[in-house]
């Protein structure tokens, strides 16, 4: 199988932050949402796979590339756009599409005009008078257009209205049907994660805690309403990531549900009353509550 | 260890970057830096006078603009990510700001001191003007390198603002003491050009001074391997 990223024991460590133990595959053309709280360090990791943080210990390809050293091979194959880079707000969005073009012949002019009207940005309009919400789709239209190998994008819809959310969801979509493109993106939106990613991958405090394709991922973690007396031991059931008594019900959130779970429950006295599915956001809220993947 | 670009092309095209954002506002300072030297041409002492300190003061001023809008502005505008994202090394990011820096400074600087040369040879300033103008431009070239090598090197705004304020302060007693040099002073107010072992020591400093800058710089950053 080709890889767009493999990561092997990968080390960085900081004053008061470390990463630590990082082993992480995306296969080629695979789209994987990075979920983390802030500070968990996927802005760290995603630099790291852009050669701009040398590891301290451990093996970093891209797209074949061993990074730091081959960063200049390996960014011409990278779009890379991170909630705290800007464009030159004295220059218009048309310089910058010029700039860019410069250095990848790779730039598609076609599809850099039809993303300008699927944005609606004006290209002879200076930064400073963009929107943030503009301010984002001109980088994404910036990166998009010169068709990037592999796209890592940290926190693409942060700070965006729910319309220009949706454009840059059905723009990355779209990139996505490109079975040769591989996408690797870290956002606080559950949803757009569990919209776009074919795998998700949870950090927390520097280490990776889970990786796995979505659909079993998602199909292991079950929220069960049950009614009975409520027991302290509840939380230590096999599988159990959260217990929670609200009378007369009780709350009780898998990480690891089965088929026979709703069989052992009421055989251990409980009434099963429901069996739900959980969204990627109740996951990752439980799962940093509760330090159930640790 | 990497001292020389990998990519002249790329260093090239951050040159241009530079000098297309920047070009807009030098053009400025270059119409200012016209006007002082038309008072200088007046040839009246009192024209002479604050043409000169108003050249002094806008090639100081055009020297920290550069080094504040390309390198400190950048951090903290956060159009550096943007760069970082491109195929760049720091080493060529290096060569870019040092260079674009260079060129952004030495038109308004070359403008001037062309002018000057043009202004002594033309006009009835005495040709004796023509050493101790050129050591101080070259002062101020000695000055502006330095400060952009550190502002370079040290990521640090405030070392930055402490270094350039340090420098600046030497102009003034420079332009005092160059105008006392030996075989200097002596022929600022007649048409001999001398070119006096101590003027020639002095320039031979500025451009010692300026080797030892960029050499430095160079070492520090030829042992990045990446750019955080």
């Amino acid at each position: 199988m080709n890889y767009a990223i493999e990561l092997k024991g990968v080390h960085k460590r900081y004053d008061d932050f470390a990463l630590q133990d990082i082993d992480l595959a995306l296969p080629t053309g695979q789209v994987m949402g990075l979920v983390g709280v802030n500070g968990a360090g996927k802005s760290t990791l995603l630099r790291v796979l852009m050669g701009l943080i040398r590891q301290d210990r451990g093996d970093v390809a891209v797209c074949g590339h061993r990074l730091p050293d081959a960063q200049v091979a390996a960014k011409r194959d990278i779009g890379y756009a991170s909630d705290d880079m800007r464009l030159y707000k004295g220059q218009t969005l048309r310089w910058h599409m010029d700039f860019v073009r410069g250095i990848y012949p790779e730039w598609d002019e076609d599809y850099a005009v039809r993303l300008l009207g699927r944005f609606d940005l004006r290209a002879h309009q200076t930064l400073r008078g963009f929107s943030h919400g503009q301010r984002v789709k001109a980088l994404l239209l910036l990166i998009l257009a010169r068709r990037p190998r592999l796209l890592l994008l940290d926190e693409p819809t942060t700070g965006l209205d729910p319309v220009a959310r949706g454009e840059v969801l059905d723009a990355l979509a779209e990139v996505l049907r490109d079975e040769r493109r591989s996408v690797l993106f870290s956002s606080h939106n559950t949803q757009d994660i569990e919209q776009l990613s074919d795998s998700i991958t949870f950090l927390h405090a520097g280490r990776i805690v889970a990786s796995e394709d979505k659909e079993p991922f998602l199909d292991r973690w079950r929220r069960v309403l049950c009614r009975g007396a409520w027991r302290e031991d509840l939380r230590q059931w096999p599988g159990v990531a959260a217990a929670r008594h609200s009378a007369p019900l009780i709350e009780l959130k898998f990480a690891d549900f089965r088929e026979d779970t709703p069989q052992t429950l009421e055989a251990s006295g409980l009434m099963v009353e429901s069996v739900e599915s959980m969204s990627l956001e109740d996951i990752f809220v439980t799962s940093v509550r509760e330090g159930a993947m640790r | 260890m990497s001292l020389l670009p990998d990519d002249l092309d790329m260093v090239k095209r951050l040159i241009v970057k530079d000098w297309q954002i920047y070009q807009k506002q030098l053009a400025g300072y270059v119409v200012g830096l016209l006007v002082a030297l038309s008072l200088i041409g007046l040839g009246k002492p009192w024209s002479f006078s604050t043409g000169a300190l108003l050249m002094v003061v806008l090639l100081v001023v055009v020297g920290s603009y550069a080094i504040n809008s390309s390198l400190l502005a950048e951090r903290k505008e956060q159009t550096m990510p943007f760069i970082m994202s491109l195929p760049v090394t720091p080493t060529d990011y290096y060569w870019g700001k040092l260079l674009a820096n260079l060129l952004i400074y030495l038109v308004p600087l070359g403008v001037a001191a062309g002018t000057t040369v043009l202004l002594i040879f033309t006009t009835p300033l005495p040709d004796g003007l023509l050493v101790y103008s050129l050591l101080v431009f070259a002062f101020m070239l000695t000055i502006f390198c330095v400060s952009l090598c550190v502002t370079i090197a040290v990521e640090s705004e405030g070392w930055n603002v402490f270094t350039q304020l340090a420098l600046m302060t030497l102009l003034g007693p420079f332009i005092l003491v160059a105008g006392r040099l030996d075989g200097v002073g002596a022929h600022l107010n007649t048409d001999r050009i001398v070119w006096s072992p101590a003027a020639l020591a002095v320039l031979a400093a500025n451009a010692l001074v300026v080797a030892t800058a960029i050499g430095i710089t160079t070492w520090c950053y030829g042992r990045k391997t990446s750019f955080l």
